[in-house]
């Protein structure tokens, strides 16, 4: 009789369950013993939803499935690593030979890493090492740091009218770092990338100052939300957005996913000050040199960094080139005339720099790689 | 994006079929969080039931095409979701458990022939799993759930009238109808 049992659950094993049987196992599903529950924090469960849903890719680019390795065979890898897709617009025809990437080193993605300066001046070193750790030295907040994740709680008796302090979280290049402000907002930094912030935020208004890029989802609450970046100022209410203000970039960008921005730059071509423009979700600002201009994009597009991936969608080799330069934290230099081309494809952030070049390098391109310094030749 | 949130389940899957990635986010939206509680209670460790979730998820992403049009997509989903657990089961390094559970089955338990039933109470059981949940899991569900605001909500967080909110999520609906009729003729 024991042996009927084992049978079944070959048979489940290997797809051969007659119909009688299927009844019988689905039956016995539901009315197993119920297991006792499982001892994870409520945390654990929304970051494994945030990471499953950022390994199923759902963009629409040509893709090639056949390497799709499954994520959980990556070593500490959170994201599915071998979805490489590509194409590249073509320039019109003329032979080159198939260019050879000389890469003698290889150089490591980025990782969870960043500098956190309290209101007293000191630094603290963030990194993935540390599990969880309180780093309450600021008497209006109590800050934890937990696995690339800096989380504000504001001390609910300490409602003092005194200044609020400020704090600052910076990423070098080749970091990137997630923050909990204490009104719940949550904010992904990406690299080479700084965000002031008070400790606490007051009833009057929650204001944030930015320079990089950070993607934010926002607390819905009735105090307007404020992001100042060099050049321009947005007051949302409760939304999920991107602002991309890199001073090596020529202009600031923002993306709004849900909700709804108001985005006021802070000086014009046209003198004083221009009155704000609203956003809504699938659109993107885009302020160059004092003109602000307003476009539809792919959303998913311009937060796929935050998502894990590095993605460009038509873009030229420099602007790529900057985005590889933060995260994989090298020097970019040009040698020779580098053809104008415009490129389409997404790589994992978690693939080594290696990897990367390798897709391009099918375009014809040439790198080489010494220490920290990427060459990119025709 | 928003006036995905008031779509049914049955338009959701109709624009998952026609290649919709947005319909897919919101599927998974409403329903990944029940998934993953229900396999974590039934596998009784959370990396093997991320695992199940992901591969529901994937494959009903993968074959979005060649879906079915389910009347029933949470039923479709609870239903995935089981076979992927009962598969584990039989791979699993303590079978011995489960098959000891199954043969006591076997030899006592009551059988419910109705496919319509089972998939009925599998519904029950994992929404009573959710019910049971302790306060501070709701904030799994507010994953879920935190976009689907009532009208009311949403007028009061945008500063606008109900009425405005209620046209534009009608609006939303029509170019969605327009949308699929498109794809249906």
């Amino acid at each position: 009789m024991a042996i009927h049992a084992r049978e079944i659950l070959e048979k489940i094993r290997n797809g051969t369950l007659t119909e009688e049987e299927r009844i019988l196992v689905e039956s016995w599903y539901l009315q197993m013993e119920r297991g006792q529950s499982l001892e994870h924090p409520p945390e654990a469960f929304v970051d494994a939803l945030e990471e499953i849903r950022a390994g199923i890719r759902t963009e629409e680019f040509a893709t090639r499935d056949r390497n799709r390795q499954p994520w959980y065979y990556a070593a500490a890898a959170l994201f599915l690593v071998g979805s490489i897709y590509f194409f590249y617009r073509p320039v019109p025809a003329r032979k080159t030979h198939l260019a050879q990437a000389v890469v003698k080193q290889d150089l490591d993605p980025g990782t969870d890493k960043a500098t956190l300066t309290l209101s007293d001046g000191s630094k603290i070193e963030l990194g993935t090492g540390i599990q969880v750790e309180k780093l309450s030295r600021e008497a209006q907040a109590l800050i934890l740091n937990q696995s690339g994740k800096l989380i504000y709680k504001a001390n609910p008796d300490k409602s003092s009218s005194s200044e609020t302090p400020y704090n600052q979280i910076t990423t070098p290049k080749g970091g990137q770092y997630k923050l909990v402000l204490s009104d719940g907002t949550q904010v992904w930094l990406n690299a080479a990338s700084s965000l002031r912030f008070p400790v606490r935020f007051d009833a009057a208004a929650r204001q944030v100052e930015l320079s990089g890029e950070a993607y934010f989802e926002v607390s819905k609450m009735h105090i307007p939300f404020l992001v100042k970046t060099k050049n321009q100022e947005i007051k949302v209410l409760g939304t999920h957005f991107d602002v991309n203000s890199y001073t090596d970039e020529t202009s600031t960008r923002t993306t709004l996913l849900e909700g709804s921005v108001e985005v006021h730059p802070l000086r014009s071509n046209k003198g004083g000050q221009m009155s704000g423009t609203m956003l809504r979700p699938g659109q993107q600002s885009v302020l160059d040199a004092g003109s602000l201009t307003i476009r539809p994009v792919d959303v998913q597009e311009e937060v796929a960094w935050k998502n894990g991936s590095i993605s460009f969608v038509n873009a030229d080799i420099q602007s790529i080139m900057r985005q590889v330069s933060r995260w994989y934290n090298v020097d970019v230099v040009y040698s020779g005339e580098i053809p104008v081309r415009l490129f389409t494809g997404s790589i994992s952030r978690n693939a080594r720099l290696s990897e990367l070049l390798t897709i391009l390098k099918l375009s014809k391109i040439n790198f080489s790689i010494k220490g920290r310094q990427l060459t990119v030749s025709p | 994006m928003s006036g995905y949130t008031a779509i049914s389940d049955l338009e959701l899957s109709l624009l998952l079929k026609s290649g919709d990635a947005a319909a897919f986010s919101e599927i998974y939206r409403r329903y990944s969080a029940r998934l993953l509680v229900h396999a974590s209670n039934k596998l009784q460790d959370l990396e093997e039931a991320k695992d199940v979730v992901h591969e529901v998820f994937f494959c009903l992403w993968n074959k979005r095409t060649e879906l079915r049009i389910h009347s029933n997509l949470s039923g479709y989903l609870y239903a995935a979701t089981r076979n992927k657990i009962l598969d584990r089961f039989a791979h699993s390094k303590v079978k011995c458990a489960y098959e000891a559970s199954l043969q006591k089955f076997l030899e006592e338990g009551d059988c419910i022939t109705d496919q319509a039933v089972r998939e009925h109470e599998l519904r029950n059981l994992i929404e009573d799993e959710i019910a049971a949940l302790p306060a501070k899991m709701r904030k799994v569900f507010e994953f879920s759930r935190k976009d689907s605001y009532s009208h009311r909500e949403i007028s009061a967080l945008l500063n606008i009238s109900e009425e405005t909110v209620k046209k534009q999520v009608h609006n939303a609906l029509k170019i969605l109808k327009i949308k699929l009729t498109a794809f249906l003729f």
